[in-house]
C-alpha cells in the first residue's frame, strides 16, 4: 500500500503509522492458509489495524509454467522456429493421415 | 553483481514530491540487486497509472501496456521467456478494476509472476476518483455524497483462489524503520523458490 | 505452445506480451471477440509488435448467429483499433491457401513489425475438404523475420535504439533483454527512437509518420487480385475471400449455357492495390460483384480506391452460405 499526497490526503504517512501493525510481531504462521484468510479479513471488513507482512506462502506448488510439456526444453523465445528435422513433420503427417 | 545504479537511468520521474511511489521504486531496486539479478534478467510489465511509469524511470526491460491488461500481458511474455523474472507493478485501478479479472485467473494458475499493487484507494493519475479499495462513504468528485459501494478485498481474494504468495507492504521508508521497508520485495525475489504467483499489496 | 485465455482481451494482450519476446504468436476469434480484441490491436500498432490474428466471420451484430456463416465484417477489420496505424488484412479462398497464408502471414508481420489479419469465415472453418498432400510442401516453407537482430547483432551495437526512424519505418528490431545493449521500455505511450515516453510534438508526429510509412513497404509486399476462366467474357465476377468457391460453380455453370465468365479473386485486401486492381478489371464486359454481407463492404472499397463501380451486386445475408443456384437465380445476364 502507499500513500497518495495529493488525492488521498486523509490517508497519509501518519495514518498508515497508526493505522498498521506487523504480522511478524504476532506469531503468525504464514503456512496456515486459513489463519491467513483470516488476518486477510482484517482488512477490509474488521475494526482494528490493518496488518503488513506476508500473509501466506506455500512453496510446493508447481507453478503453471512448470507443467507445460513443451517448456521443459527452456523458454520458447531461446527454441527454434524449426525444432525438428522436416522429415519428423511428415512422420507425424503420415501418422494422421 | 549489479548495483543500484545499474537499474537507475536519468529520467526524472513525474511523481508528486512525497508520493509512495518513490518508495516502491526504491524498495524494487533493492531487490533486484539482492536477488542477483542484471537488468537483462528482468521483464518489468506495467499498466496504466502514475506509478505504472516506472519502468520509463529505469534502466530495465519494460513493457508499459494498457489500462488493466497488465497481467495478461505479463502471462503472455512469462510463458514464452520464462527465465526472465517477471515484475508486474500497476496500481488498484488497474489491477482490480479493469484488471480484476485477470488478476483473479493469474493467482488461480499460478504463472510465475511478483505482482505488485500500488494500492493507495485513489484514482490518482485522473485526479481523485474513488478506486475499489477505497473506504465506504468517502467523498470524491465523482461521489460528493460518499461511496455506497463496499471495499474490495483484494487478499482474501487472492487466498481464497489460491495464490500461493500473499503480502501487504507499505510503500515508504517511515514506517518499520530502514530494515523493513526492503525486506519484503527481497524476500520475493531473493530467498523463494522462482515458482508461482506472488501477490503483493 | 497454446494457451486458452480467460476473454478475448487477455488473449490478445497474452499475444503481445509474448511476441515481445521473440516468439511468434497469434490469436484466432471472431465477430465479438475480435471487438474485444481492438484495443489489443491498437497496442501492438503502438508496440510494434508483429502479431497474427485469425478473424473467422459469423453474422453480426450482438451474437448473431453464432452458428453460421458470412461476410460482414471487412469493415470492422479495416477500422478496428483507435489511432491511424499500418495494417495487413489478407483473405484466403480455399484451404490450400489458408495454408500458405498462415506462413505468409507471420513473415509479414516479421517483415512490417506490424500486426496482420487474416479472414476466415465460419463456413470454411466447419467444413472439410479432400485435399492432395502435395499441396502442404513443408520443406519449402520460408521462415523470414524481418529486422529481427540476434542477441550478437545487438551485442555490437552500443547505441542501439529501438525505435530508430528510417525509411521504410521499419526498425531494427531487437528483442529487450537480449543483450545488455537492448535494456529499453516497450510503451503504449508515444516515445522516441529509444522507446522513453515522450510529449514532444516533433516526436509524436515522426512516429505516427514512421508507423504509417509502413504502408508503403506492406503495398510491396502485396499480391495482385487473381483471375480465374477466359480472359475475355461477357460477364466478369468480383469476390472476396471464400465467396470465391461459389462463384467458380457459376461460371462453370454458365459455360454449359454457353455464356461466358471469369472471375476476379481478391486475396490481399489491405494495403489496397490500386493499379493492380484497375488492370485486373480493365476492359471487362459487365461486372457483377458478389459478397456475403448486406451492405457489400468490398465492392464500397472498390469504389472507393479505383472508382470502379459494379454492374450488378448480389449479397447474401441469411448466414447460409452462398451457392451457384442463389447467383445464377438473381444474375441479370445483358
Amino acid at each position: 500500500m502507499q500513500v497518495c499526497v495529493s488525492f488521498n490526503r486523509s490517508m497519509g504517512y501518519e495514518w498508515y503509522r497508526d493505522n498498521t501493525y506487523q504480522l511478524t510481531d504476532t506469531g503468525h504462521d504464514s503456512n496456515d492458509r486459513m489463519a491467513a484468510i483470516e488476518r486477510a479479513l482484517e482488512y477490509p471488513g474488521g475494526e482494528g489495524k490493518i496488518p503488513l507482512g506476508i500473509f501466506y506462502q506455500n512453496n510446493d506448488t508447481p507453478s503453471y509454467e512448470e507443467q507445460v510439456p513443451v517448456l521443459e526444453a527452456g523458454p520458447l523465445a531461446d527454441q527454434p522456429l524449426r525444432k525438428y528435422p522436416i522429415e519428423k513433420y511428415r512422420e507425424l503427417l503420415d501418422e494422421l493421415f | 553483481m549489479s548495483t543500484v545504479q545499474d537499474f537507475s537511468n536519468d529520467i526524472r520521474p513525474t511523481w508528486c514530491p512525497g508520493c509512495g511511489n518513490y518508495g516502491i521504486w526504491n524498495a524494487i531496486k533493492r531487490a533486484l540487486v539482492a536477488a542477483e539479478l542484471e537488468p537483462r534478467d528482468v521483464m518489468m510489465v506495467t499498466g496504466i497509472g502514475c506509478g505504472s511509469k516506472m519502468p520509463n524511470y529505469m534502466h530495465i526491460p519494460g513493457l508499459n501496456g494498457l489500462y488493466g491488461r497488465t497481467l495478461a500481458l505479463a502471462t503472455g511474455y512469462k510463458l514464452a521467456n520464462h527465465g526472465k523474472k517477471v515484475i508486474t507493478v500497476h496500481g488498484d485501478g488497474d489491477g482490480y478494476s479493469m484488471g480484476g479479472n485477470h488478476l483473479m485467473h493469474t493467482v488461480r494458475r499460478n504463472i510465475g509472476i511478483v505482482d505488485i499493487i500500488q494500492d493507495n484507494h485513489v484514482y490518482a493519475l485522473t485526479r481523485g476518483q474513488y478506486s475499489p479499495t477505497s473506504r465506504s462513504g468517502w467523498v470524491t468528485r465523482t461521489s460528493p455524497e460518499g461511496t455506497i459501494e463496499k471495499p474490495l478485498n483484494p487478499l482474501a481474494m487472492a487466498l481464497t483462489q489460491g495464490a500461493t504468495f500473499v503480502a501487504r507492504s507499505f510503500g515508504c521508508c517511515r514506517i518499520g524503520g530502514p530494515d523493513r521497508q526492503g525486506a519484503q520485495p527481497s524476500r520475493l525475489c531473493a530467498d523463494r523458490r522462482d515458482a508461482g504467483v506472488c501477490f503483493v499489496q | 505452445m497454446f494457451k486458452q485465455a480467460e476473454s478475448e482481451i487477455a488473449a490478445i494482450n497474452m499475444v503481445v506480451g509474448a511476441a515481445n519476446s521473440g516468439v511468434r504468436a497469434m490469436t484466432a476469434t471472431s465477430g465479438g471477440g475480435f471487438d474485444l480484441m481492438t484495443e489489443g490491436l491498437s497496442l501492438a500498432a503502438m508496440f510494434e509488435t508483429p502479431l497474427v490474428i485469425l478473424l473467422g466471420q459469423r453474422p453480426g451484430p450482438a451474437t448473431g448467429l453464432p452458428t453460421r456463416s458470412n461476410q460482414p465484417d471487412l469493415n470492422l477489420a479495416m477500422y478496428a483499433g483507435h489511432g491511424e496505424f499500418t495494417r495487413v488484412i489478407i483473405s484466403p479462398h480455399t484451404v490450400q491457401e489458408f495454408y500458405h497464408s498462415a506462413i505468409r502471414a507471420f513473415n509479414l508481420a516479421d517483415i512490417l513489425q506490424c500486426q496482420v489479419i487474416v479472414m476466415s469465415d465460419q463456413q470454411i472453418a466447419s467444413s472439410l475438404f479432400g485435399i492432395d498432400m502435395d499441396a502442404f510442401q513443408m520443406q519449402d516453407t520460408l521462415i523470414d523475420r524481418g529486422k529481427l537482430l540476434t542477441a550478437e547483432q545487438v551485442d555490437a551495437m552500443p547505441d542501439y535504439k529501438r525505435y530508430k526512424l528510417t525509411e521504410d519505418g521499419i526498425s531494427p528490431r531487437a528483442i529487450a533483454g537480449s543483450s545488455a545493449n537492448a535494456i529499453f521500455l516497450t510503451t503504449s505511450d508515444e516515445h522516441d527512437e529509444r522507446g522513453a515516453i515522450t510529449e514532444g510534438a516533433e516526436m509524436a508526429a515522426r512516429m505516427a509518420d514512421k508507423r504509417l510509412a509502413k504502408a508503403k513497404v506492406a503495398e510491396s509486399l502485396m499480391r495482385p487480385p487473381f483471375c480465374y476462366g477466359p480472359e475475355e467474357a461477357d460477364i466478369t465476377f468480383v469476390c472476396w475471400g471464400t465467396t470465391f468457391g461459389p462463384v467458380v460453380e457459376s461460371v462453370k455453370q454458365l459455360e454449359t449455357q454457353g455464356t461466358s465468365a471469369n472471375v476476379v479473386c481478391f486475396v490481399d485486401i489491405w494495403p489496397f492495390l490500386v493499379q493492380a486492381a484497375q488492370h485486373a478489371l480493365d476492359g471487362a464486359k459487365r461486372l457483377v460483384g458478389v459478397e456475403q454481407n448486406k451492405t457489400a463492404q468490398f465492392m464500397h472499397l472498390l469504389r472507393a480506391e479505383t472508382g470502379i463501380e459494379m454492374q450488378q451486386i448480389i449479397t447474401k445475408y441469411d448466414g447460409r452460405r452462398m451457392t451457384p443456384e442463389y447467383i445464377l437465380g438473381i444474375l441479370e445476364v445483358k
